[in-house]
């Protein structure tokens, strides 16, 4: 016991949850009054970075003395942490501004891919050095990002949205999950489970993110996540091109197509873009689904963390484990995560009000999108292009994300009838 | 020898980028068929498809807007079966 007490000043897990109530006790206390943004731009980059400079100074000054002091405290090399997350932090800089071009955000080619192209190009041509190294701490700024994301994760709001929403979310991604998983462990025999769930995740509840918060839950090899990553937003481009473009041709209704186009299309931001292309009623019917099914990534990411620990990690000649035992093993950030949605849902915005809460969650958004593109430059530095061909040899990952994904479209297509086309509910829009 | 390869390499590789995204810019205006439809309406409309979750896609209150009887309104939504039974059946 005196070993887990130790841990909460020790252990990243714990010092996720920390770094967060630190950032939103600096939010709330109006500390943190701003956050650096990358702006647009068309022909000239640092036209993104007018008016930033002294904003992007603050935040790596900040975020870098907040990151130190607790490496520090875990009785880390906090010396070195800080000469490489300073490099770290400038190719992060790098990363958001080139996904700032107008065209590169009209395809949805976000900073998620740039920073780990960044990282995978300086680890691939001159190495990554060891001095590098110490500052790209890629789960710190993953759990840290996990347990601010949780706070934007607000129940009480997404459950108002109503029963033909939340059907099509949140029946079809369990489904999804679990078909991706036994097919891909026992169809095709991916040996890496990591990867599998992974990829069944990133397919069946919101791409990027929902990836990274399972990869992290279930301790996934960095390599894993840099290529469900890859796969996630080449595909995602893709549908969000082919299926509104598919839905026209076969004269779909266009509030069971937005509820398609929500409940398979990986990433939000290409949810919106693939529903406005078939009218308003369209977008708003595929973002509401992908928020609710946005709310998942908390459930699944919890669930994963325990199937994990009493069930894939165990050795199957071993008594079943303890709850002492599971609790031990269980990454104790995911807790941060479920508890900082639970407490902004059911107790922040009640007390305070849904304004001052949106107002917080505005500057944590930021915050979080610097931690996840600290944290892909990070995998990125630490990935090598080898390791990433090895995982793609033979094609079964790609096999598992096409024949997953083409299981959710058929699966999605049916609920999506079935909820909005005015069989089990009314429709939405009259 | 090979320290100069490797850094003409990370050269190589950022003037790679740099022309993807200069090339990229140049063509896509000029892209058809349904690619250049839905480059034409995100830009058009400024609609962010970089958005990784919901809370990036910019007016969410515009999605979760319950009160102004947008898609949400638990009152507009109710299951078939629990209407029949209170109402008389409407032919639409």
């Amino acid at each position: 016991m005196s070993k887990e007490v130790e841990n909460l000043w020790k252990s990243e897990d714990y010092w996720a949850i920390w770094f967060s109530v630190l950032l939103f006790g600096g939010i709330f206390a109006g500390l943190i009054s701003q956050v650096a943004k990358i702006g647009k731009w068309v022909g000239n980059p640092l036209t993104a970075l007018s008016g930033q400079y002294l904003g992007l100074a603050l935040l790596c000054a900040g975020l870098g003395v907040l990151f130190t002091a607790g490496v520090a405290i875990m009785k880390g090399d906090w010396k070195g942490f800080l000469g490489g997350y300073l490099v770290v932090f400038v190719l992060s800089v790098i990363a958001f501004v080139i996904a700032g071009q107008k065209s590169l955000k009209a395809w949805g080619l976000g900073y998620a891919l740039w920073a780990l192209g960044f990282g995978l190009i300086v680890a691939n041509t001159v190495g990554t050095p060891k001095w590098l190294l110490r500052g790209a701490r890629s789960e710190m700024f993953i759990k840290t990002g996990l347990v601010l994301l949780g706070a934007e994760i607000l129940f009480s709001k997404i459950l108002q949205l109503g029963l033909p929403g939340l059907i099509v979310a949140w029946v079809v991604t369990p489904t999804v999950i679990v078909f991706m998983w036994y097919f891909g462990t026992r169809g095709l025999k991916i040996q890496s489970k990591t990867f599998t769930i992974i990829v069944a995740a990133a397919t069946s509840v919101c791409g990027v993110s929902a990836a990274i918060a399972v990869a992290a839950a279930c301790r996934a090899k960095k390599q894993e996540l840099t290529l469900a990553v890859g796969m996630t937003m080449i595909f995602t481009v893709l549908m969000m091109v082919a299926m509104p473009a598919l839905a026209k041709f076969v004269g779909m209704d266009p509030q069971v197509a937005g509820a398609w186009l929500g409940g398979t299309i990986d990433s939000t931001g290409a949810v919106v873009a693939a529903g406005a292309l078939l009218g308003e009623h369209a977008e708003k019917v595929a973002a509401v689904v992908k928020m609710i099914q946005n709310v998942l990534i908390g459930v699944v990411a919890f669930a994963v963390a325990v199937f994990w620990v009493t069930r894939v990690d165990r050795d199957p000649d071993a008594p079943r484990p303890s709850l002492l035992e599971i609790w031990y093993r269980f990454p104790k950030f995911i807790l941060g995560f479920a508890g900082m949605s639970l407490v902004f849902s059911f107790l922040l915005i009640p007390t305070l009000g849904g304004d001052d809460v949106s107002a917080a969650l505005d500057l944590s958004k930021h915050l979080r999108g610097w931690l996840f593109c600290l944290a892909f430059v990070s995998i990125g530095l630490e990935s090598n292009f080898r390791d990433l061909w090895s995982q793609l040899v033979g094609g079964k990952p790609i096999i598992l994300y096409i024949v997953g994904q083409s299981f959710n479209i058929v699966l999605t297509l049916l609920v999506a009838w079935l909820a909005f086309g005015g069989v089990l509910f009314e429709r939405v829009y009259k | 020898m090979s320290r100069t390869r490797a850094w003409l390499k990370l050269g190589g590789a950022v003037v790679a980028v740099a022309l993807g995204v200069a090339l990229l810019h140049v063509a896509s205006p000029h892209v058809g068929g349904a690619f250049g439809r839905a480059y034409d309406n995100n830009t058009r409309r400024d609609i962010d498809a970089r958005a990784l979750f919901y809370t990036e896609v910019g007016a969410v209150s515009e999605f979760l807007d319950v009160d102004g009887g947008r898609y949400g309104d638990p009152g507009q939504i109710q299951p078939r079966r629990v209407e029949s039974a209170e109402e008389p059946v409407v032919p639409r």
